[in-house]
């Protein structure tokens, strides 16, 4: 079992520093905003979660967010009513998550390999959909689903609310439920988990389709924000994710994981982000400081999980 | 070559698998001569895609391939040729051209070396590894460019790309060097056999006594230096140098090496057979840009191309466990 008390102590920490150290961050508007950028994250991280549960990586949760956005896009301007549409893209992203889990729990394929296909095919799609562009997709509800009137100011109620049921969901999927033991039991040896009778195709490609719903939820949630659908919305996305998983306490080794861990990881990603924007650094040295950052804590996890394996042999 | 001496057969399907690779580049070029047999069956478009086209996807490509065979992946290529292009870009437009494409080749020799210390040392999956450095080697190009782009390079410089012998393009005589220098490190020394045994496994080859840090970082500096040198090469066609460049190549050279017949658990597949990967990937490209299919397409299809060659290679696994099988048997 993995303890998620250290990353929430951490996030608290770090909070804490940043109200008194960064000008700026506890104005009302930039919480706000914090807070609606962390239930996207969030969201595309519980999913993650699931599929490096398995021991495994789903890399295109990324584009699976831009083209989610690129097909709300698409559909509204068809005419289809919007309630339809957000299902419609919800389950494309399941469809894509399916398609991942087949071809890697059926025909055993490389997950790196299947995923960073798919990720290129995603993306390309989106491109193509929208024909390299921006395209409107605004509506009451998208709207609505984005911001709420509160008397003078618009929050991200939603989104608030999404990732908390969502987490607490996924959590009791995970703790309590035959499917959450499945997946651990999977994430820890697939062949001991088949000779005991698990159908381990059937949870990888649940798996993967679990985390392609939420991706294309964050996808819903980035459009709603921007009342516009980006094909390149989700681009990079997918590094925070799993920055935001590792750091959250789930190892890359598989057979365990937090789900409410990731929530906690998703904010401190953000708030790395957010502090960096408020002291005023440039776009391009963000990305690297960003996937230097990121690096030093995939570092420190793998060396986490030498050590622990080492101590397991010896 | 396991595949020969276990297999007594040689079944239709076996034949089909194991030169499935040359049968779809024929199907699309036939494909393609069917038609389009004016625009695309005609010597100027065969002549262009081999020597203005493949000489450069080539080269980078077999960054992707060395790392590939033991068993890794560089995810970073496409960044470390822009920001190696750029930062000797500086140099190379102020007339310092020798210093400049130094300072290229050194940028992307040491980002190899972290690449390889990170993977070889600490553990880190390759494809996290390479996939950060991909962010922040984009993220220092960017920065070092500020949203500038440099153009009208010397043209002494220039002549490393456009320079002909006779009909043919320089940068084609540069790949034949570089495929046979490589093709000679890899199947004919020592450190290429051990490259293959890494790749097959890594552990088996530590107990064998091979030095696997050591293959590691040589593979992964090898891969750095030859997309700076990519790099350089590009920039000298194009007359500029700018930090978006090269960002579509990480699924190219992918595509080129599994497509060509290079095994993605490593140790199978050759520099040789990239040559072909490399031919394939670019014919159906080429063959896009004649049926007039937006160029937004390229990546989805090179997607499914990258899908198909693992599905290949799952087929032939199949079928040779198989015929292993039924060798048994008839013992």
């Amino acid at each position: 079992m993995v303890k998620s008390q250290g990353i929430i102590m951490l996030t608290i920490l770090m909070f804490v520093l940043a109200t008194i150290f960064v000008k700026g961050f506890s104005g009302y508007f930039n919480l706000v905003t914090l807070l609606r950028n962390t239930a996207t994250l969030a969201i595309l991280a519980q999913g993650l979660t699931f599929v490096i549960i398995l021991g495994k990586m789903n890399i295109a949760v990324g584009s699976i967010m831009s083209i989610t956005g690129i097909i709300i896009g698409k559909l509204m301007a068809m005419g289809v009513p919007t309630s339809l549409t957000l299902v419609l893209a919800a389950g494309s992203g399941a469809f894509i998550g399916m398609i991942s889990g087949v071809l890697i729990g059926r025909f055993k394929m490389d997950y790196w390999i299947v995923t960073f296909s798919i990720m290129g095919i995603c993306s390309g799609i989106a491109l193509v959909l929208s024909d390299g562009g921006n395209i409107p997709a605004s509506d009451q509800l998208i709207m609505a689903i984005g911001n709420i009137q509160v008397g003078d100011n618009l929050l991200p109620i939603i989104p608030i609310i999404m990732m908390l049921v969502i987490t607490l969901v996924m959590h009791f999927i995970l703790r309590y439920s035959k499917f959450g033991s499945d997946l651990l039991s999977v994430g820890g040896s697939e062949k001991t988990s088949a000779l005991s009778g698990i159908n381990t195709t059937r949870i990888i490609v649940l798996a993967f389709a679990i985390s392609g719903v939420l991706a294309s939820v964050s996808g819903i949630l980035v459009t709603s924000k921007a009342n516009i659908a980006s094909p390149i919305a989700g681009v990079g996305y997918e590094f925070d994710a799993i920055a935001a998983t590792v750091i959250g306490g789930t190892p890359f080794i598989g057979g365990k994981g937090t789900v409410i861990g990731s929530t906690f990881g998703a904010l401190l990603t953000m708030m790395i982000r957010n502090i960096l924007n408020l002291i005023g650094m440039p776009q391009p040295i963000q990305y690297t400081t960003i996937g230097v950052i990121i690096m030093i804590i995939l570092v420190l996890n793998a060396i986490s999980t030498k050590y622990e394996k080492e101590r397991q042999r010896g | 070559m396991i595949l020969r001496q276990t297999n007594p057969e040689h079944s239709v399907s076996m034949l089909i698998y194991k030169y499935s690779r040359l049968i779809l580049l024929l199907i699309v070029i036939v494909t393609m001569s069917i038609l389009r047999p004016t625009q695309f069956l005609t010597f100027s478009n065969f002549f262009t895609v081999i020597t203005s086209q493949a000489p450069y996807l080539f080269i980078i490509s077999c960054s992707m391939t060395l790392a590939i065979l033991i068993s890794g992946i560089d995810l970073s290529i496409g960044s470390v040729l822009a920001l190696s292009s750029c930062v000797g870009g500086y140099y190379i437009v102020k007339g310092h051209i020798v210093f400049g494409m130094i300072t290229a080749l050194i940028i992307g020799a040491l980002i190899g070396l972290v690449n390889g210390l990170l993977i070889s040392q600490l553990n880190l999956h390759p494809f996290l590894a390479t996939y950060g450095m991909n962010w922040i080697a984009r993220g220092l190009a960017y920065t070092f460019m500020g949203g500038q782009m440099f153009y009208l390079f010397p043209e002494k410089f220039r002549l490393i790309s456009t320079a002909q012998i006779g009909d043919i393009s320089i940068s084609l005589l540069i790949a034949a060097v570089v495929f046979a220098v490589l093709w000679f490190f890899t199947m004919r020394t020592t450190f290429g056999r051990e490259m293959y045994m890494v790749g097959r496994n890594a552990d088996a080859a530590r107990m064998a006594g091979v030095n696997n840090t050591r293959i590691v970082i040589v593979v992964f500096i090898t891969s750095g230096i030859l997309a700076a040198f990519t790099g350089l090469l590009f920039v000298a066609r194009l007359n500029a140098a700018e930090a978006t460049i090269g960002s579509s190549f990480n699924l190219m050279t992918i595509a080129a090496t599994l497509v060509g017949g290079t095994q993605f658990g490593g140790g199978k597949g050759s520099v040789a057979r990239t040559v072909l990967g490399v031919l394939i990937v670019l014919f159906i490209q080429n063959g896009l840009n004649i049926l007039n299919v937006s160029s937004l397409w390229q990546d989805v299809v090179i997607g499914i191309v990258i899908i198909l060659s693992v599905l290949i290679e799952r087929v032939g696994a199949y079928l040779n466990d198989r015929a292993i099988e039924r060798a048994a048997q008839v013992q």
